[in-house]
């Protein structure tokens, strides 16, 4: 027995209709009677004292109507907000800008061209100052200060450590092979194909609506009304369609600030969209992680000790998307798959001269820095102790019967069999006839590779005791209403991206209410309605909000019960919910649907029962949820260019029990696609002067259909033991385990000329330089 | 960025060193429409209509005489700003008689801030030689066809 | 014809430069227009005609969404000025479905989960509308050139190179 549109099935999304016929609801297409546009005046200097900021020719372009500046904000003590992670960063600068592209002066004016002209005649004098731009060099004693404000005059802001410092040192000391390894992983920025924006709009009653691109309405509510004063019930957020996320939708940037203020100043709605270029110059960045890894392992190939230091480059405000109490993230999960018995982990923040970075890019906290690092590591000890890094891996994974699994660095693995995973991969890819036809390519002096990937991701934040956000714990929540007709109108804390969050959850609703998903409307992203939530990023909706959906389901089952008993005239006890509807026990033809039951909660309710048949859930996960995979990746390399083909790529994922195959399939075809992009295209560097190289999708390489290869993908599923329908999150896990199947390919392929490590991006021109100084071009 | 280059006329070293001294006659060898709004001494400013791929529009500058050796040496130094972007430049002019004419050393070192130092490096430089080349040429011909006439 | 494929017209926008008149027919609705020389075919899509299915993406044309037909051509609006669309037919995605019957292209994309957040869905689709007309059997390299200039960040492309696949069967070609 399946109810139509139930958990498992491939059901075709209900959120497409509108967005094939060009009716998505994008903040861009919101346009309100009398609205304004806001552009910026942005700094060419990466650091630079502000001298003079003159509004007149600006205020005179036709349609311009009013120029913001820091000096604005600072009367009403809004040229300063706080972060999420403890610091403070500007909305406009009063007399230092401290990095190139930063917003400078607002423009409000009548359409996006007149703003355009009118920030381009906003005259602001600027007398340079010194530059950093790399944090190595930003911890030397000599180094311009990047924030000479703070007590500290230091540009290292904060020093975050876990393990067993001593412990590791003496197991690595004693291991028969210690890997060293440093990676720099480069900045990038998310660029999804939506930019950020908002429209601020305050009614005649001073309650103001905000329309904007954020992947998190409640928190953002909350932290606007801490930060403005405002009551909280008088602000409105609504996050319409997004046009992907990636976290980069996360935090709060300054021109949402700066709107809300234009259109206080104005009396007018506000619209701020960023373009592109502004998009690349300030806002999204991800990763910027300088790595430095020390892995041991005995001569027989058993892993002993991880230890790992690391540099991390926040910009000039450490404006990262954390849970409160993990400054690094969860790169922490370092250890893998791999049951290694003792681990340490130091990071240290710094500060430079660099937009505000540490948002996700479709990753769960740093996951993709740890997974990258591990899985690199382990195929180097594979080729420097000689054994197939398959292998090495199978030897060494954490085994299935070792769950819940104690990680050395303080996790508890839910549930996994890497082994499985890695096994099947191997088999779709037939792993030993790839490696047969290396050998003999290798004879001919041609470059294939083969490159593993075993990742462990730690996903669904998160539990209350440990995971916050400004204080806020990171639970989720669900509202149900079942209306007379049994038709369902069910609301989520959490915000759809593009995961296909209008279908799953009512998959998930179908499944536990026994109503069909068609029958189902989800709603999420209007906090005046929706109940509050932390919202979606970090792979963490299903693990989260999921959850609470089947919560407050079954608390509507365990209320729709007494109705039935009530209509079927036997007790409740006497009913069993089978085939999706209530059955009096052992007389099966005896039922009620719960549409059945929906009608009567309003014209019929039970004795002492209240009408109406509604709930809502605020569910706290017990732990995280640790989706997995083995992902095999095969390159073959041109000698005369170093052009680098991926002829094949196998992911074998593993989230648990599935809800929508279609897709779960097509949120790992996504997140490869973003695993490939910073393995092999992407990068933001900046020149000495503080110049951002990469401005534009002219120098930012985003892959296109061209690039991106025809991934395969198949399946293990190992539910999560702590979730009510076993369900882990996966729409990262692509990203996170993918960069380091692709590096470990091509290493792979050039391992015979004796190299172990390249960075990242690996683009032809490092190939080729490598092929050339060894003399094979 | 640096770039640099020689080249001789036929007009005296101080009809050379007035041509340069003078902020319109050293404007008007810009291929960019400009404006010259002010000169008081050594210093003026004014605006020039310019760009490099995408990035088109008004920059306003400030110059100034650094450095006025008479029928030797003259440098200017410029500073601009616009659309994000900002240009720094000194370009300089060390002269030399020979015969009755000038030989003119001249270079131009830019530094380029802001978005377009963000672009295609290569596709900035090219550009930016182009114009300073430019400039030179074009006073080379106004020299020449000032000396003829 | 479906209504949604005529412009609704929003709030006129105040005129402070120079304009032309043009005469355009888009989604086969004739129309004459007062236009701002410098108005982008995008921004006067989007602004002025609240025909707001075609995305703006990027500002170098790199992206693709965009992507409208003029004169059954793929073209990116951002870089086509609206008085350049004079005597010219636009197609938007708002003038794929037809007599309330999908497009083929708009019935692939749906049943091969070719999009995911829906915003390079437009532009990709236009896209694939011309490739379509073209050629009518595209084998996957093809395709794959053909949407090269759309980038989409959520799908991978993989399942977008199935949606026009299946596009191409419906139309009686494919392979």
């Amino acid at each position: 027995m399946t109810i139509h549109g139930g958990i498992g099935q491939s059901l075709q999304r209900k959120e497409d209709a509108r967005f094939i016929r060009g009716k998505g609801n994008y903040v861009d297409d919101i346009q309100l009677a009398g609205m304004l546009y806001l552009d910026f005046t942005r700094s060419p200097y990466a650091h630079a004292k502000i001298t003079a900021i003159r509004s007149e020719k600006a205020l005179k372009v036709p349609g311009v109507l009013a120029v913001i500046t820091g000096k604005d904000l600072d009367a009403a003590k809004l040229a300063w907000m706080p972060t999420l992670m403890s610091d403070t960063q500007m909305v406009l600068p009063i007399d230092t800008v401290k990095f190139q592209g930063q917003e400078v002066a607002g423009v409000v004016a009548e359409n996006r061209y007149a703003a355009a002209d009118g920030a381009a005649a906003v005259e602001i004098d600027y007398e340079p100052l010194p530059v950093v731009t790399d944090p190595v060099k930003a911890l030397q004693p000599d180094s311009p200060l990047v924030r000479p404000e703070k007590p500290k005059k230091s540009n290292h802001i904060w020093h975050w450590e876990v393990g067993d410092k001593a412990g590791t040192d003496a197991l690595l000391a004693k291991s028969d092979v210690v890997v060293h390894q440093d990676f720099y992983i480069p900045r990038i920025n998310v660029s999804s194909i939506e930019t950020c924006g908002c429209v601020a709009s305050f009614d005649p009653m001073g309650r103001l609506t905000m329309y904007m691109t954020t992947q998190a309405p409640h928190a953002i509510r909350t932290v606007f009304a801490l930060v403005s004063g405002l009551p909280e019930q008088s602000i409105r957020v609504i996050s319409p369609d997004i046009g992907g996320g990636f976290g980069g939708k996360v935090p709060v940037y300054p021109g949402y600030v700066v709107a809300i203020v234009a259109a206080l100043k104005t009396g007018h709605p506000v619209k701020w969209v960023e373009t592109r270029t502004n998009n690349l110059m300030s806002s999204s960045f991800a990763r910027d992680y300088h790595i430095s890894a020390d892995i041991g392992v005995t001569k027989d190939g058993k892993l002993t000790g991880l230890k790992v230091k690391t540099i991390a480059d926040h910009g000039y405000a450490d404006a990262a998307a954390n849970p409160s109490k993990f400054p690094a993230g969860l790169f922490h999960i370092i250890t893998g798959s791999y049951p290694f018995e003792k681990a340490f982990v130091e990071v240290d923040g710094v500060y430079t001269n660099k937009p505000p970075g540490g948002i996700a890019y479709r990753c769960s906290f740093r996951v993709t820095e740890a997974a990258y690092s591990i899985e690199r590591l382990v195929d180097e000890v594979a080729h420097k102790i000689g054994m197939d890094p398959a292998e090495l891996r199978l030897k060494n994974f954490i085994p299935p019967e070792a769950f819940p699994y104690h990680s050395a660095l303080g996790w508890t693995y839910d549930s996994g069999n890497y082994g499985g995973a890695l096994k099947l991969a191997m088999q779709m890819v037939d792993y030993p006839a790839l490696r047969r036809e290396q050998a003999e390519k290798r004879k001919k002096g041609e470059f294939m590779g083969i490159g593993i990937s075993s990742f462990t991701e730690i996903v669904g934040a998160g539990p209350a005791h440990t995971f916050d956000i400004l204080g806020l714990k990171m639970f989720e929540s669900c509202e149900i209403r079942i209306h007379p007709t049994g038709k369902v109108m069910a609301r989520f804390g959490t915000k759809n991206q593009g995961q296909g969050h209008e279908t799953t959850y009512a998959q998930i609703l179908a499944t536990e209410l026994g109503i069909p998903a068609e029958n189902i409307s989800i709603e999420e992203g209007d906090t005046d309605t929706a109940p509050y939530g932390l919202g979606t990023y970090a792979s963490r909706s299903t693990p989260t909000a999921g959850a609470a959906a089947v919560v407050a389901a079954r608390k509507i089952r365990d209320k729709a019960q007494k109705i039935a008993a009530h209509l079927l005239e036997v007790s409740p006890e006497d009913l069993e919910w089978k085939d999706y509807k209530f059955q009096v026990k052992g007389v099966p033809e005896k039922s009620k649907t719960m549409a059945d039951v929906a009608f009567a909660a309003y014209t019929n309710p039970a004795p002492g029962v209240e009408a109406g048949l509604e709930a809502v859930d605020y569910y706290d996960p017990p732990n995280m949820t640790y989706p997995f995979g083995s992902y095999i990746c095969v390159v073959d390399i041109d000698k005369g260019t170093g052009a680098i083909h991926i002829r094949r790529f196998v992911a074998v994922d593993d989230c648990g029990t599935v809800i929508n195959p279609m897709i779960v399939e097509g949120q790992i075809h996504g997140g490869l696609t973003m695993g490939l992009a910073p393995a092999m295209y992407e990068q933001i560097t900046y020149d000495e002067g503080g110049n951002i190289r990469g401005s534009s999708f002219l120098d930012y390489l985003v892959p296109t259909s061209v690039e991106t290869p025809h991934w395969e993908t198949g399946r293990t599923v190992t539910p999560s033991p702590h979730h009510p329908i076993g369900a882990k999150g996966v729409g990262e896990s692509a990203t996170v385990g993918a960069p380091a199947a692709i590096v470990n390919a091509i290493v792979d392929a050039l391992s015979p000329l004796g190299v172990t490590n390249i960075d990242i991006p690996v683009y032809p021109w490092k190939v080729w330089q490598i092929l050339h100084d060894k003399g094979q071009t | 960025m640096h770039v640099d280059g020689q080249f001789q006329v036929g007009a005296a070293p101080a009809q050379v060193f007035a041509f340069f001294s003078d902020p319109r006659q050293l404007l008007d060898c810009l291929d960019d429409p400009h404006t010259l709004d002010s000169v008081q001494g050594d210093q003026f400013s004014g605006t020039i209509t310019t760009g490099v791929a995408f990035i088109r529009g008004k920059f306003r500058f400030d110059g100034q005489y650094m450095e006025k050796l008479p029928g030797q040496r003259i440098s200017t130094k410029i500073r601009g700003s616009g659309l994000g972007n900002a240009v720094d430049a000194t370009l300089s002019a060390a002269l030399g008689a020979a015969g009755p004419g000038t030989t003119i050393a001249w270079q131009a070192d830019i530094t380029l801030t802001g978005q377009a130092a963000s672009l295609a490096e290569h596709l900035i430089r090219s550009t930016i030689e182009k114009k300073a080349a430019g400039l030179f040429e074009n006073a080379r011909k106004k020299l020449e066809s000032g000396a003829s006439s | 014809m479906a209504s949604t494929a005529i412009p609704r017209l929003t709030s006129p926008l105040p005129i402070r430069g120079a304009t032309h008149k043009i005469h355009v027919t888009i989604n086969d609705v004739p129309f004459d227009f007062m236009v701002e020389d410098r108005t982008l075919l995008v921004h006067f899509l989007r602004d002025a005609l609240g025909m707001t299915g075609t995305h703006i993406g990027c500002d170098t044309t790199h992206c693709g969404a965009c992507t409208v037909l003029l004169d059954d051509v793929p073209v990116k609006s951002c870089t086509v000025l609206a008085v350049q669309a004079d005597g010219r037919k636009v197609r938007t995605v708002e003038g794929l479905e037809s007599g309330g019957k999908l497009h083929p292209v708009q019935e692939g994309f749906t049943t091969e989960h070719g999009l995911h957040c829906g915003y390079c869905t437009p532009g990709m689709m236009m896209t694939s509308v011309a490739l379509l007309a073209k050629n009518p059997n595209p084998t996957e390299e093809e395709i794959r050139r053909a949407i090269s200039g759309n980038l989409c960040r959520c799908t991978g492309y993989v399942n977008i190179v199935k949606a026009i696949q299946h596009a191409a069967k419906a139309s009686g070609g494919g392979k």
